[in-house]
């Protein structure tokens, strides 16, 4: 074992210069052809681990421990398991409660240094995760053989990927990490006194938390909307690889069309600026032609409301029927007390029942009731109408009527 | 300098143009400010258009004003063209995905040519996706798939097209013009429209089969 394990350690050290290369470089390395033999060697004691499109890192165990060795915040690597995390900080509570019970001071510190480096690598974990989903999506190289369908599937497994981090970071902010702790009071003030002392610099747990869901949602959102693509094109492709008849879908009705197909699809002008060195002054005329000919900026502006100019909105332009009606009933009970001729512009402006007339002016009452006596309306019993029209000469002029006048009827 | 992005902007959006962020980023930028959306807007606007932009937000074009039935018949003339190229569209963008750096065919987008090429040379399906487009496009369709690669991108950068913009011709480069986010609009507006004839009609009279539900473990076609 003693040889074995002497075997290992000559493994590490002469390999030194590599292991410095992995550790220092998040992004893996990749063999060359003198490293090759290096490279075989440490995977085979274990110190490398296949990373992405060929390149190797250092094992996630031995990178802790050289974080630990040269004092690096950063403690855990990729895919910390945030379950595990989780598991290690109960049982840490645990600890603390049996460290409290027996009043040993020494133990409960530890314990809280415990808690809180438990915090910090939940949430270096998960950025670190973060960092290496996007630098994975972001820098996949071009699409290697396989198939469409392998692309898709792998599209697929990072969003599936991003949808479990998103999940396991809604479980990440403080209040819940120390909800997790299921805490007393004390240890929950203990903690949260050490977790501002220790965030109030530069490194801010919160805000890094934020920051990774943020980044996550975004990822996570642009995925999902080319998957959606990719996966629409495919199934498009199928439909017209099977149906050799295909008929794109009609658009029946107009209001349905989409936007896309208002698309205009240009005519020819001349370059502008142009290559020649020539200013462009056609075009430029005339398109200072086509934007002169606009519109006044000034556009009406309506009266404040509740100001002096204010006058509401416009009446409309006659009386409705049932308007007509109880004007009409207001005047025939005039004429039942009357005996009198009675001229009806004359009654229309002496009226004092301004509501039933408003908002109309009497000419408007006037045209209004000569149309309903064109249109059949029947004087009150024993009475008639009689038309007023104003013109000089009837033979060059439009007559315009001026009054009505309802006259008993003699005859 | 403002009044030359609007020169610019409206220029490219007459000639029937696209704005999208990553190729024009500047003029993009200029649309970013909705006083100026709404300038270019009022200028658009004494000719019945407006600016607008595709689904992803990314990309600017100019569009009729839905006012008359002139402009309801434009718009279906513009679906009818669409149905005649969708298959190219299509076909196209199925090859392109198989070559960008992107989880999806998105403007913007760089097109290696040798990297399209290794995908078609290692993947039979797409070869057959080559093949079909070629015949398609009225190319010929037994070149090599060298020769038919170079006809498609050449069908694509073509003016009329304009779905690529070549940016390195010595390295090979390419890059997804704004009109990708508009047939990518436009494939989606489809797909949502066949979903709901499907789902309205009963499934026995549907016409066309279930669309496929791709388990993790099927293997490439």
């Amino acid at each position: 074992m003693r040889e074995h394990i002497l075997n290992v350690i000559q493994a590490l050290h002469q390999n030194r210069d590599l292991i410095a290369d992995a550790y220092c470089q998040g992004q893996g390395i990749a063999p060359e052809k003198e490293t090759e033999t290096a490279f075989t060697r440490l995977l085979k004691v274990k110190a490398l681990t296949p990373y992405i499109e060929g390149s190797f890192r250092l094992d996630r165990r031995l990178r802790v421990f050289f974080d630990r060795a040269v004092n690096r915040v950063k403690i855990y690597g990729n895919s910390t398991h945030y379950a595990h995390v989780v598991g290690k900080l109960e049982a840490m509570t645990d600890a603390y409660q049996s460290a409290l019970i027996a009043a040993d001071i020494q133990s409960q510190e530890e314990c809280i240094d415990e808690i809180i480096g438990l915090c910090d690598e939940f949430a270096t974990g998960m950025k670190e995760d973060i960092e290496h989903f996007r630098m994975v999506v972001d820098t996949r190289k071009g699409f290697s053989g396989g198939g469409l369908k392998d692309r898709l599937l792998h599209n697929r497994n990072y969003v599936e990927q991003a949808a479990q981090m998103v999940e396991a970071v809604g479980l990440l902010d403080q209040a819940d990490l120390l909800d997790a702790i299921r805490g007393f009071t004390e240890l929950t003030n203990v903690l949260l006194r050490h977790l501002y002392n220790r965030v109030e610099g530069s490194d801010d747990l919160r805000r890094r938390l934020f920051e990774v869901q943020q980044a996550l949602n975004a990822a996570l959102f642009d995925l999902q909307a080319a998957h959606h693509l990719v996966e629409v094109l495919l199934r498009l492709d199928d439909r017209l690889a099977r149906q050799a008849d295909f008929e794109p879908p009609v658009w029946e009705n107009d209001d349905d069309l989409p936007d896309m197909l208002f698309r205009f699809p240009g005519f020819p002008l001349p370059n502008y600026p142009d290559p020649n060195g020539d200013d462009s002054d056609v075009l430029l005329s005339l398109l200072m032609e086509i934007r002169d000919d606009r519109r006044p900026s000034a556009r009406p502006v309506a009266p404040r409301a509740g100001s002096l100019d204010d006058a509401g909105a416009p009446p409309p332009v006659k009386p409705s029927a049932s308007e007509f009606r109880r004007a009409l009933n207001l005047l025939l009970t005039e004429v039942d007390h009357r005996t009198a001729v009675i001229s009806v512009m004359t009654w229309l402006r002496t009226q004092h029942d301004r509501e039933t007339l408003y908002p109309y002016s009497p000419v408007i009452w006037l045209g209004t009731l000569s149309c309903a006596i064109d249109n059949g309306l029947k004087p009150p019993d024993g009475w008639r109408y009689q038309h007023q029209v104003a013109a000089s000469d009837l033979r060059w002029e439009t007559p315009v009527l001026t009054d009505i006048w309802l006259e008993p009827d003699v005859a | 300098m403002s009044a030359d992005r609007f020169h610019l902007i409206v220029t490219c959006l007459l000639r029937g143009g696209f704005i999208n962020r990553t190729a024009n980023p500047e003029l993009f930028d200029y649309l970013e400010e909705p006083a100026n959306v709404d300038d270019i807007n009022d200028f658009l606007g004494r000719l019945g258009l407006r600016a607008l932009r595709t689904g992803s937000d990314e990309t600017w074009f100019a569009a009729l004003r839905r006012l008359d039935d002139t402009n309801r018949s434009a718009a279906r003339e513009t679906a009818v063209q669409a149905k005649r190229e969708l298959r190219h569209w299509v076909g196209f963008l199925k090859l392109t995905m198989a070559a960008l750096n992107e989880p999806a065919p998105a403007a913007g987008a760089l097109l290696h040519a040798h990297r399209l090429s290794q995908a078609v040379h290692e993947n039979l399906n797409l070869q057959e996706t080559l093949r079909t487009l070629c015949q398609r496009l009225r190319s010929t369709a037994d070149a090599s798939l060298q020769k038919m690669l170079e006809s498609v991108i050449n069908w694509a950068v073509r003016p009329e097209q304009g779905l690529l913009e070549l940016i390195d011709e010595d390295k090979g480069i390419y890059r997804l013009t704004g009109k990708v986010d508009w047939v990518l609009d436009m494939i989606l507006a489809i797909d949502e429209s066949l979903e709901r004839q499907a789902s309205s009609a009963p499934r026995s009279a549907a016409g066309f089969p279930v669309p496929p539900s791709l388990p993790p473990d099927a293997p490439d076609a």
